[in-house]
């Protein structure tokens, strides 16, 4: 037996009960249906995407974007709203008193047992720009930026363990498997530009994300539109050099004949996945010179060095900063960063007073260079910038195993956090929704990381229910089948 | 006089006699009677029986093909009124009515089933005709009046619901404010009807929910109550207006009228303050959030006229779109691959054009005579880190649909500045990192709708910002805005 033939004995093996009861829609009835479709149960438009000819080339939006690229700062280990944005004066009255046990009622920590004590913050808190909202002492070049961000106080997750949080924000589940934001806008959109990867990821911190790199997979999209991670130390990318001994051209034929035998394979079995084989082929052969001019930080000036305080040759946010800008210079639509260490929980030096000053030390400046310099370049404008953890911290005071000592922590919080925005048409020097007084849940405008994703589409020019992708019988959405999420409109101008 | 006559002269005194005597015990008896409450019940059934009888005697006097007596028929209508009598009065006993209605029902009621009685009697008797007429005319007239109050006791009027008392128009514009206006009667009941009593007012009550008036929306509807005073959060009525339009509970439902974020506040702020109808502000000092609608000229609803001319003119507008999409689109598609790739729609229908030539440096577009007939077409012009020949830049210069063009990092310079002075709808033009070093003479009064000027890392001095700032005063010019990045560039390197 041949190959085609043998695949659709294969396919006719895999013939489940829904196909059965999807395909019993045949017949008169259902060409009628399909005849009148959208006019007759309004019009749904989830256009199927049609990736056969090139999956990463430009595809119109769905409605007039207001980004075009997106950097994501993710402070992986969730930083303490607390002691940053969200500024809760009623903590200081309360701090070291028991938390009152009607906020208790149904809740479960990370670490927390018992009935904890509140916690002030530990930060000084002093308002900044035209706008003059309250930031902590310890972001001062933060200050200069805000009146460009818009925070938003009232995130909500539903997990409180790393891993799951981060990979609901990132890939609407939190189980393993689905396609990430990124991904997505690679599908949706398809890239500008053809020598680079639409969505790199970049890390930073001394390890990846808890959730690893399930938080930037593809899931069930084709592999094309998986992150790509960049190594901070050494070369940016593996494997992109030519073996020594083979030259340009030669690669060129190489490609040439593997690219003929997976097109003549993929007229006869029709696998997406062959596709993506032949694209990402020619991507790195493309790549090859163009990656290596993108990720080469030596090209720019001294004073761009000294505004983001980067460090050449070594692994740092400020360098993942400056490379994000460079990157979305270069069209790439999805730029992804991620800094571990923001987990502080009070344990030995991992505390609110140092541990957080010394992430806020590191990160601080290179932010602000980063939108100042995206400002300037007149990128801003179509660059949607997003900070955040993947959850927030409690107004309580972690004490491990109940054991008092003298350091201050913060366990993990699902109910509330803060994250900003920026660029894109943002209303800056603003604020969204609002905590109540301890800072405990959302009192004004909850926003759910699903109604973040969606915002972050609709700036895109995508709506999260008609991006969908048809996978085990279902059209999967980044935002989640059934869920409804908001788009948070009064974010931009 | 026969046996037969004496037993029904007897039967027509005795039966209404025990009747009435039945009537005066049974309040007591129908409180605690399961029998009498289940053949309370029937009432419905037995109300509609004396009608039809009646008919038929009419059609018996009146019509000639159908004339005979009517003594047993009047028997039948007097025992069925009797049942529909007794039954209504056990009916009426259970409570839950309209005082005043029932008792015009009951007493309408009664004299009908005397009537019916009396009817008996006169047919029976073989009166003269005139008398069995007017007895038959009585009783019709009785029976009218009956239903009425019954009809309208338990369904409603339906004249409530006329069209032209409920046209949602009346409630298009605000009442006139007085000093003090009251929260309720002079915003909320206006929105409310303009908004939702169309289906939750007289007319119809979806969700067992009328919103018409105080006393019913504080009733709330078949999920029960919509209002939580002082808790807007918790408050139905503003849950569901506030959830994303996809949602299938979202209110009102997505092709209609919806409330506007002002009117929302105006809810919110009713809800908040207590939603009665003592909640006062003054029209002189109206909360910030709620101000417009305050403003005489305020629409509720918009002009039927104006709306369909908005209709008509987003049609053509759509047609219009269509036409010069598929013109653009037929043009692409003579362009040779590489070149028509570097042009974009900026969503699915819209003839807006982008060129951007990011990753694509080197493409022959000064040659090829269709592209750069394209490229006049191109609302934003995207050359960064290219560059463009002069004859070209001159060509898109006089392009009337041009209103980005970003030429940061090319080899522009102040005569290319120049060549931009008069395009018509130029609004954004980007000469980050280019090699101009001083100011055109010309510039004064021209560029007429600049919006942002970007002119950072360029050979410009401080003194020329400052004097751009004066020549384009309108016009956001970004070029210092930190030491750190721009200082340096500025001054020179």
């Amino acid at each position: 037996m041949n190959l085609p033939d043998q695949l659709r004995l294969d396919h006719l093996t895999q013939q489940t009960r829904r196909h059965f009861l999807r395909d019993c829609m045949s017949g008169m009835g259902a060409l009628w249906f399909s005849a009148q479709g959208s006019s007759l149960f309004g019009s749904t438009d989830r256009t199927q995407i049609d990736l056969s000819h090139d999956p990463l080339r430009v595809r119109p939006a769905h409605f007039a974007p207001r980004a075009k690229r997106v950097i994501y700062l993710h402070m992986a280990g969730a930083p303490s709203q607390l002691d940053l944005f969200d500024y809760k004066p009623e903590l200081f009255r309360y701090d070291g008193k028991d938390c009152p046990a009607s906020f208790l009622e149904g809740q479960r920590f990370a670490f927390i047992t018992g009935i904890p004590s509140l916690l002030a913050p530990r930060h000084r808190f002093e308002p900044a720009g035209q706008s003059g909202q309250m930031i902590a002492e310890i972001l001062p070049h933060f200050r200069d930026i805000i009146d460009e961000v818009c925070l938003i106080k009232s995130m909500q997750t539903d997990q409180f363990n790393h891993a799951p949080a981060q990979l609901l924000l990132h890939t609407g589940n939190a189980i393993q498997g689905h396609a990430s934001m990124g991904a997505w806008a690679g599908y949706g959109l398809g890239t500008e530009n053809q020598n680079l990867p639409g969505f790199m990821v970049l890390v930073s911190g001394g390890k990846n994300p808890d959730a690893g790199n399930a938080a930037w997979s593809s899931g069930y999209l084709p592999s094309v539109f998986q992150g790509v991670q960049c190594r901070s130390e050494g070369e940016p990318i593996l494997y992109l050099q030519n073996p020594s001994g083979v030259a340009r051209h030669e690669r060129r034929r190489i490609l040439d004949t593997i690219d003929e035998i997976n097109r003549r394979s993929y007229e006869e079995v029709g696998d997406p996945e062959t596709l993506t084989r032949i694209s990402q082929y020619e991507m790195a052969y493309r790549m090859q010179i163009h990656a290596s001019d993108a990720l080469d930080m030596a090209k720019e000036p001294e004073y761009v060095h000294a505004a983001y305080g980067t460090q050449p040759g070594q692994e740092s946010f400020a360098n993942n900063c400056l490379l994000a800008r460079r990157l979305v210079e270069r069209g790439v639509r999805f730029v992804q960063l991620y800094d571990w260490g923001w987990d502080h929980h009070g344990n030995g030096d991992n505390t609110i007073d140092k541990g957080l000053k010394s992430k806020c030390d590191e990160v601080d400046r290179p932010i602000a260079a980063l939108i100042k310099d995206l400002k300037q370049r007149g990128l801003l404008d179509d660059t949607l910038v997003v900070w955040g953890g993947e959850f927030g911290r409690t107004p309580m005071r972690e004490l491990r195993a109940g054991i008092m000592t003298d350091t201050y922590g913060r366990d993990h919080h699902k109910e509330a956090f803060t994250i900003w925005m920026a660029g894109a048409g943002v209303k800056g020097g603003t604020s969204i929704g609002e905590t109540d007084e301890l800072g405990f849940f959302v009192k004004d405008k909850p926003i759910h990381v699903r109604d973040l994703q969606s915002t972050i589409l609709y700036a895109m020019g995508l709506d999260s229910q008609k991006l969908v992708y048809p996978y085990q019988g279902l059209d999967q959405k980044l935002v989640g089948v059934g869920a409804t999420p908001r788009v948070i409109s009064e974010l931009f101008v | 006089m026969a046996p037969r006559k004496i037993i029904l002269n007897t039967a027509i005194l005795v039966i209404p006699g025990l009747c009435v005597a039945a009537a005066t015990q049974f309040d007591r008896m129908a409180n605690d009677s399961l029998w009498l409450s289940f053949l309370a019940g029937f009432h419905p059934v037995f109300l509609h029986l004396p009608i039809g009888i009646l008919a038929a005697i009419v059609v018996r006097i009146f019509l000639p093909q159908a004339r005979g007596r009517t003594g047993w028929l009047w028997a039948l209508a007097a025992l069925t009124s009797t049942a529909a009598f007794a039954t209504g009065l056990l009916l009426g006993a259970e409570g839950g009515y309209d005082e005043v209605m029932l008792n015009r029902h009951l007493w309408a009621a009664a004299t009908f089933t005397g009537l019916c009685w009396i009817g008996l009697w006169a047919s029976s008797s073989e009166r003269r005709p005139a008398v069995t007429n007017s007895v038959l005319g009585l009783t019709l007239g009785a029976m009218t009046v009956a239903g009425h109050f019954g009809g309208i006791m338990v369904h409603g009027d339906p004249l409530a619901a006329a069209p032209w008392k409920l046209d949602p128009q009346r409630f298009a514009k605000l009442p006139p404010l007085a000093a003090e206006v009251n929260v309720y009667t002079d915003l909320v009941t206006p929105i409310l009807g303009a908004k939702c009593v169309s289906c939750h007012g007289p007319a119809k009550q979806n969700g067992r929910l009328r919103l018409d008036d105080l006393s019913v929306i504080q009733r709330g509807g078949h999920q029960g109550p919509v209002l939580s005073p002082g808790r807007v959060a918790e408050s139905e009525l503003i849950r569901v207006i506030e959830l994303p339009l996809t949602s299938d509970d979202h209110m009102p439902p997505i092709d209609h009228h919806q409330v506007t974020p002002v009117e929302l506040a105006v809810l919110r702020y009713w809800i908040e303050h207590g939603a009665n109808d003592s909640v006062q502000i003054a029209l002189a000092e109206p909360p910030a959030t709620f101000a417009p609608i305050l403003d005489p000229d305020y629409r509720l609803l918009p002009d039927p006229a104006a709306e369909r001319a908005r209709l008509a003119d987003e049609a053509a507008q759509r047609k219009q779109n269509a036409i010069e999409r598929a013109r653009l689109s037929e043009a692409l598609s003579t362009l040779p691959t590489d070149l028509a790739g570097c042009f974009y729609f900026a969503d699915a229908q819209s003839p807006s054009l982008t060129f951007n030539l990011i990753g694509r440096s080197n493409l022959p577009i000064e040659t090829s005579s269709e592209a750069r007939a394209l490229l006049t077409e191109c609302e934003e012009v995207n050359v960064a880190g290219t560059t463009l020949a002069v004859e070209v830049l001159q060509e898109l210069a006089q392009s009337p649909k041009l209103q980005r063009l970003n030429l940061r990092d090319t080899t522009a310079d102040h005569t290319t500045l120049a060549l931009f002075a008069d395009t018509p709808d130029l609004r954004v033009l980007n000469l980050y990192g280019t090699a101009i070093e001083r100011l055109p003479e010309i510039l004064a009064g021209q560029y007429p709708r600049l919006e942002r000027l970007f002119v950072a890392d360029t050979q410009l001095t401080s003194v020329d910002l400052e004097n751009l700032h004066q020549m384009l005063p309108d016009c956001e010019i970004i070029g210092n805005l930190t030491p750190t990045l721009a200082e340096t560039p500025i001054v020179g390197e």
